[in-house]
């Protein structure tokens, strides 16, 4: 996603970054290490592009919808939880451009900016890019933003999708435009 | 020329033992390595390979060096990054792994990727067997691991080249109806 990012520069200059809560991570010690380090050097080339294009940003932390083995019956009240948390950043943003790549942490701020979209308060394009681990069939979060029809533009990595998802863009099909 | 191993977070004991084989071994230097530098995340060496290999360690130990047949061979269990120990590398034996792909066909490197056959769900081997299908690296499992660094192709690889995210801004861009300022 930050390779993306950096082709913008200040047409885009107020940026909120969303990133699951890193408190409650269940997984091992050692995967927790490595995907704080992670977050760490993607808030570093943040806050490098806010440097280099003089933009506000922000950085907020969205609850996990669900923790790895919790029980279904204890999730729909954590997805409930992050829909909350997602409704309130959405009506307070405003956002002009939601930019998504999953995972599910993903899909309470699809569902909130497509409501606040389809009321008419926010006139907003949403933008899902697919992993690039998705050869073959889309993720449970791009799947149901794809049925749904909840985005705009969902970019999948691999021409084997197009078949199944013909409504997806491929991304090497994008051209150059001629000027 | 140095052989680079790494398995990430994963805990991959058929890999880190395989890739000291004395078969595995012996191919690596056949096709021109020197030494062999192993990230070996969460699985221990099995007591035959430390003997054999290291002589005297622990048998849990976090990190080893010795030279064997010929070879300089060292391990670690983790690192803040790889990424130096993958530049430098000849070439690189990982697990499936898609950050390792991805990072592996990034510097170009001949890139032979283990499959861990006793994995119950075997997922993140999409990315692999796609990328293996068109040719970008080769994929094994620890059993076949000696027969693949001698695969002709190893060196034959064709290098991956990712879609240009410039392409995909400038569709953004027109979506949101705004344009690139100069």
């Amino acid at each position: 996603m930050l390779e993306l990012i950096k082709n913008f520069d200040n047409e885009f200059n107020m940026r909120i970054y969303i990133i699951a809560d890193t408190d409650t991570i269940s997984e091992d010690k050692v995967s927790v290490l490595y995907y704080l380090l992670h977050i760490k050097r993607s808030l570093k080339a943040i806050a490098h592009e806010k440097s280099r294009n003089n933009e506000k940003f922000v950085v907020e932390k969205i609850p996990r919808s669900r923790e790895v083995g919790q029980s279904y019956f204890s999730s729909v009240f954590s997805t409930l939880n992050s829909c909350r948390f997602a409704f309130k950043l959405i009506y307070r943003t405003r956002p002009d451009l939601v930019l998504l790549n999953g995972p599910g942490t993903c899909i309470p701020v699809a569902f909130a900016a497509a409501f606040f979209d389809i009321i008419r308060l926010i006139d907003t394009v949403i933008v899902y890019e697919e992993s690039i681990c998705r050869v073959n069939k889309l993720s449970l979060s791009g799947a149901i933003l794809y049925y749904l029809g909840m985005v705009d533009s969902l970019i999948i990595q691999w021409p084997e999708l197009k078949k199944r998802y013909p409504r997806a863009i491929y991304i090497k099909d994008f051209k150059e435009k001629s000027t | 020329m140095s052989c680079f191993v790494t398995v990430g977070t994963t805990l991959f004991e058929d890999l880190i033992n395989q890739v000291l084989s004395e078969k595995c071994v012996e191919n690596l230097k056949k096709v021109g390595v020197k030494s062999i530098k192993s990230q070996i995340g969460k699985g221990n060496f099995e007591k035959s390979t430390l003997d054999r290999v290291f002589g005297e360690l622990a048998d849990k130990s976090d990190q080893g060096k010795a030279n064997y047949q010929g070879i300089n061979v060292e391990f670690y269990r983790f690192k803040p990054s790889i990424s130096g120990d993958m530049a430098e590398a000849f070439i690189i034996i990982g697990h499936a792994g898609a950050g390792t792909c991805l990072e592996a066909l990034a510097l170009q490197k001949p890139f032979i990727t283990v499959t861990n056959d006793k994995l119950m769900d075997n997922h993140q081997t999409e990315l692999a067997d796609k990328l293996s299908d068109d040719g970008h690296l080769l994929q094994c499992t620890p059993m076949t691991l000696a027969d693949s660094i001698l695969n002709e192709n190893l060196f034959k690889l064709r290098p991956f080249k990712p879609a240009s995210k410039n392409l995909v801004a400038e569709h953004i861009r027109e979506l949101v109806g705004v344009q690139k300022l100069q």
